[in-house]
């Protein structure tokens, strides 16, 4: 007979992480339920899991608007994919020399790019720079590459997995064989460290997915050029501002036009559901990358 | 995979390349900070679509919602200004969220900026921080049509330290104040709204209609005190000109009597349930709570044609009972003055744009309503409104936005409004009372530091105190000694001396 | 040297890059010392030594706000790291493919939900009238409604589960990574020699991590001075009564210098936080470089 003996450690690990997923998903459930309660319930009586009154005016709203929201998609599904492929680019052909022990000037390097984390010059100096020695106002690159296309965080994580989970002597190996540094980064290094850069590129997709600031500073005329985030936040400030003490009076009529709460609970759905279906298929690169064995040979 | 890693690459270095090639190579002062003078020589036109030729580019930002026919009105406006002034005008919109942080960059950095709206709590920044242009020369060699309009007085008002940074908007200023309710709870319970004076009268009025309708909130709004403007607020709350601005004297308002006793009104509201329970921290505006139903009333400030435009947004029918008079204060007349960026090419334009502003009823209509026939078409009774088949959320171009532009008083009056709205507007500001201060705005720049302190304590404590949140014997207490422990008798010394001294130049 | 120049070369775009970004606008450090006027442009302006600090320290709030920055991070770190590294473990060790994809995306959720959006939620969780606590939870208790936003000591506890949920998957997801890349000979040798799971989490998998880990470590500790805005300010919705256990550093220069908006102030304020960042750092990893030199950061 067959008993298979469920392992404490298994039950542990699977109740919290079922527990943990529950408590993932909640938030999302309410934020869906409150883009369909009508309006005037969810003032009334609060955001609620079993709404007393549906309503799908909200949704209704956004699409009178859908023209602008698909374009904005595109946009921000533009910027995100060409974003990540850079920053994926530019930080991994960092990592990799900086991973090697005995790199001159290792220590030096190291300290360039960290510092950056440390001190930044602030939002002023940074806007000052881009638009008047580089002209970047009103083109799409001005979303793709201020503040986002590379940090140290992403550098020195990868540079890490490089470090750990690479052994210089694969490299030299390598070397051994007539391999040259780039062709060592692209048939060793990258396929090695897989799981950190699908890791890393998710971080930064996701982060350009969900930015709204470059567009607010740069973006002046070429409003064609919004994404998603910058709508939805748009929208949402908007009110924030409406409501706020002294312009309460003036408001008046500007009211009617800015959208009501359900509405952003629907924006705000509408604007991560592509990622959602993204998920199932970003899954298999997480797994682990070509064993060692296989490259060994 | 390996072509593929080599596509990437060529990638990168395409895009770094086309990026760096953009590096604007006629500027100079690669610091890209505004220079001296020489800087206006730099060409800093990149988001120009109209012709060049010999007309002076102007650039007019105004807060406003996104207008799909923008473009089609600034061309309109062209026609106007090319013959007038030999000037173009490119009009810049921005949102109610951004405007503040778009703002704060454009005048930091060396966008084009010409004429723009200025908020009155970010003027002494701008000034202090050299963004604005003083415009009292300016004033009498190019302004004489905003003397006509404003008066001698009111042209004036936007100064601060001698510096004129900005002209007030014609607009509804001394606002009386009025608790707004719903006419048919009013009606419902026979309430006498004439015996409504001041917002003590409330408390019977609540008791009532509480009683008959337990699950209702009697009064919502996150700022009921403020709302009443009892006093000068010397543009913001430290050190105030009590007893309804008639002192010369500068006091903490948070140990004032009358706001003692409104507090404690508002707490004995809290307890007995008449006021939202979230009242502090909920995000809705009060016409939006009494249009979903749950709410009874709100204090509002009242305009001609108030009630018609609350009416439209709540969807009710209202009633309104006046509790204050009309204050005049800077800060209330300097709401959002148009004023001269730093970054302007050309003042001297800017500020004969500018009285062309508020002396010109065709540009004023074409900016706040659009084009005759296009945008809006007139009625039978002389008021305007939409053309058939449009409506507010169809509408291609309508900025509504009087209370914000120079000179509302030129323009069209919307439907539902009475025609002589303007004339009524004006009447109303008259007859409100005048701060002894009205025309002061105080320079706190040298105050800096207490008021950074001051106000993260006042935004501890003054929405709960508005709304009746806390307990006021005990909070009250707190609030004033951090008050006074984060610098608030220098400010009130400062506003004083300051006060002192323009009272004395302007006997 | 000659063999090391094709690596130099692949630094070069990342290099060049950083100087661009983050090298250049670093003149803008400048403004914390000056009263910055911009007529006269940034060079021009007047120098004014330390005045545009004062703020910071001379207030009653200075300590209020350094203890609840420090103190919040401090959790946060000590939270994340923890729970990060179990869940990476228990996720790593799932074998059934679907529920791994599962947990998977479960932990990038978060990541989409905006911290406005996120203070929404908690509103209606904590609302005082409405709010799924007051109204449906407490009462199965027989407990009182609570109000909230109006007492400051629950504050902590609700931050602290609300930034966790947010920003447990970064870690996690890096925990895992790194769990993945472990050589499986040495699991394989481990389990040949009879170690159980528990002996091989703590002897393979935790020491594989500990660079992850302390490259963590030392990086957060860069940021301690730092705090997310939008988690200290909108989801306590700005709620003055709840400053004394809200309040941190970013939250004060903004309410403070919103009205008067001086340049030089804010940046003064950017300046102090990146110069205490900077000097734990360093001492962070002189320490570590004195434990185990190969994994300083530099």
């Amino acid at each position: 007979m067959y008993k298979k003996k469920i392992p404490s450690f298994q039950l542990i690990a699977h109740t919290v992480l079922i527990l943990f997923t529950i408590a993932v998903i909640l938030p999302f459930i309410l934020l869906f339920m409150s883009s369909i309660t009508e309006e005037s319930t969810l003032l009334v009586n609060g955001y609620s899991f079993f709404p007393e009154k549906f309503s799908l005016e909200a949704y209704k709203f956004i699409f009178m608007s859908s023209n602008k929201i698909i374009r904005a998609y595109g946009v921000t599904i533009f910027v995100a994919v060409v974003g990540t492929t850079m920053y994926l680019s530019l930080a991994s052909l960092m990592a990799y020399p900086l991973s090697l022990s005995k790199l001159p000037f290792r220590r030096q390097i190291m300290f360039f790019v960290f510092f950056t984390m440390l001190f930044n010059g602030g939002l002023v100096p940074t806007y000052i720079s881009y638009t008047t020695i580089f002209n970047i106002k009103d083109t799409i690159q001005a979303l793709i590459i201020p503040t986002f296309m590379l940090n140290a965080f992403g550098i020195i994580i990868i540079r890490t997995y490089f470090a750990s989970n690479i052994p210089e002597t694969l490299y030299e190996a390598a070397q051994i064989d007539g391999a040259s540094h780039f062709r060592i980064f692209f048939t060793i290094v990258l396929p090695l460290g897989k799981p950190i850069l699908v890791t890393m590129g998710t971080f930064t997709g996701i982060t350009y997915w969900n930015d709204w600031t470059n567009g607010l500073y740069y973006l002046n005329k070429r409003t064609d050029f919004y994404s998603i985030q910058n709508l939805l936040n748009a929208m949402i400030r908007d009110l924030q501002f409406l409501t706020s003490g002294p312009m309460a009076s003036y408001a008046g009529e500007e009211m009617l036009r800015v959208p009501a709460v359900g509405v952003q609970m629907a924006i705000a759905f509408v604007a991560i559901l592509p990622i959602l279906m993204l998920f199932p298929f970003l899954q298999k690169y997480y797994q682990k990358g070509i064993s060692l064995g296989a490259v060994k040979g | 995979m390996l072509k593929k890693m080599f596509s990437v690459v060529l990638l990168v270095v395409v895009f770094v390349v086309s990026t760096v090639g953009c590096v604007n190579n006629t500027n100079d002062s690669t610091e890209g900070t505004q220079g001296d003078s020489s800087q206006t020589e730099n060409d800093q036109k990149d988001n120009n679509s109209t012709s060049e030729e010999d007309y002076y580019q102007l650039t007019m930002a105004f807060i406003a919602n996104e207008q799909e026919d923008l473009e089609l009105v600034e061309e309109a406006i062209n026609e106007l200004t090319r013959e007038e002034l030999g000037i173009e005008v490119d009009l810049l919109q921005l949102g109610f969220g951004d405007y503040a942080d778009r703002l704060r960059l454009m005048l930091s950095g060396s966008d084009s900026l010409d004429v723009f709206p200025i908020f009155f709590q970010q003027a002494g920044t701008y000034v202090n921080a050299g963004q604005l242009v003083d415009m009292s020369d300016l004033l009498e060699s190019h302004g004489q049509g905003i003397i006509d309009v404003l008066g001698e007085d009111l042209a004036r008002v936007g100064t601060v330290n001698g510096f004129l940074y900005g002209f007030p908007a014609q607009k509804e200023s001394g606002s009386p104040k009025a608790v707004v309710m719903r006419k048919d709870l009013v009606d419902k319970y026979n309430i006498d709204v004439e015996s409504i004076n001041s917002l003590s009268d409330m408390t019977d009025v609540y008791a009532t209609i509480k009683a008959g309708e337990p699950g209702m909130d009697m009064l919502v709004g996150p700022d009921t005190i403020d709302r009443l403007q009892l006093v000068d607020n010397l543009y913001d709350y430290f050190g105030v000109l009590a007893d309804f601005g008639q002192t010369t004297e500068v006091t903490n308002w948070f140990e004032d009597d009358v706001f003692i006793e409104y507090a404690r009104l508002l707490r004995e509201w809290y307890v007995d349930g008449y006021v939202m329970p979230d009242a502090a921290t909920s995000t809705e505006s009060a016409s939006n709570l009494v249009k979903a139903g749950n709410a009874f009333s709100y204090v509002s400030q009242t305009k001609p044609g108030f009630l018609v435009q609350e009416e439209r947004v709540t969807g009710y029918e209202l009633e309104i009972a006046q509790i204050e008079e009309g204050l005049l204060m800077s800060s209330g007349v300097n709401f959002f003055n148009w004023g001269i960026a730093n970054n302007s090419e050309n003042p001297e334009k800017a500020m004969e744009f500018l009285n062309f502003a508020y002396t010109n009823a065709d540009f004023m209509n074409l900016i706040n309503w659009g084009i005759e026939g296009v945008h809006y078409e007139f009625n039978d009774d002389g008021t305007i409104g939409h053309p058939e088949g449009i409506d507010a959320t169809s509408s291609t171009y309508n900025l509504n936005i009087g209370w914000q532009l120079p000179n509302q008083y030129l323009c069209h009056v919307w439907e539902g409004n009475p025609t002589d709205i303007w004339e009524r507007t004006q009447a109303q500001n008259d007859e409100a009372v005048p701060s002894m201060g009205l025309g002061f705005v105080p320079d706190t720049s040298t105050v800096a530091n207490e008021i950074t302190a001051l106000s993260n304590v006042r935004n501890q404590y003054i929405t709960a105190l508005n709304t009746g949140s806390v307990d006021v014997d005990s909070v009250l207490e707190d609030f004033n000694s951090a008050l006074y422990s984060a610098g608030l008798q220098k400010v009130i010394d400062e506003k004083q001396r300051q006060l002192d001294e323009w009272l004395m130049s302007n006997q | 040297m000659k063999k090391w120049l094709p690596l130099y070369i692949m630094m070069l775009p990342g290099t060049l890059y950083f100087i661009i970004n983050n090298y250049i606008p670093m003149f803008g450090l400048i403004i914390a010392f000056k009263k910055m006027d911009f007529s006269k442009g940034i060079f021009g302006s007047e120098w004014v030594g330390f005045r545009n600090f004062e703020f910071l320290f001379s207030t009653s709030d200075a300590f209020v706000i350094t203890r609840n920055t420090l103190l919040y991070n401090i959790a946060f770190i000590i939270i994340n790291m923890v729970l990060g590294i179990t869940l990476a473990i228990f996720i790593a060790d799932v074998t059934q493919r679907h529920l791994k994809k599962i947990y998977q995306s479960a932990i990038l959720l978060p990541f989409l939900m905006s911290m406005v959006i996120l203070g929404y939620i908690v509103y209606a969780f904590l609302s005082m009238q409405n709010g799924i606590v007051n109204n449906s939870i407490l009462p199965i208790f027989g407990k009182d409604p609570i109000f909230w936003y109006n007492e400051a000591k629950h504050w902590p506890y609700i931050l602290i589960i609300a930034n966790t949920w947010k920003t447990i998957g970064y870690g996690c997801l890096i925990y895992i990574a790194a769990i993945n890349g472990i050589d499986p000979s040495l699991f394989e040798a481990a389990r040949i020699d009879g170690a159980n799971k528990i002996k091989q989490i703590f002897y393979i998998t935790i020491p594989s991590l500990v660079p992850t880990i302390v490259t963590l470590l030392i990086m957060s500790i860069g940021r301690i001075f730092y705090s997310d805005f939008g988690l200290f300010y909108q989801v306590p919705r700005n709620a003055g009564l709840l400053y004394p256990t809200t309040n941190v550093v970013d939250t004060y220069v903004y309410r403070g210098l919103m009205e008067l908006g001086n340049v030089g102030m804010a940046s003064a304020a950017g300046f102090y936080q990146s110069i205490v960042g900077f000097i734990l750092v360093l001492s962070a990893n002189m320490i570590i470089r004195k434990v185990s030199k190969e994994n300083a950061l530099f």
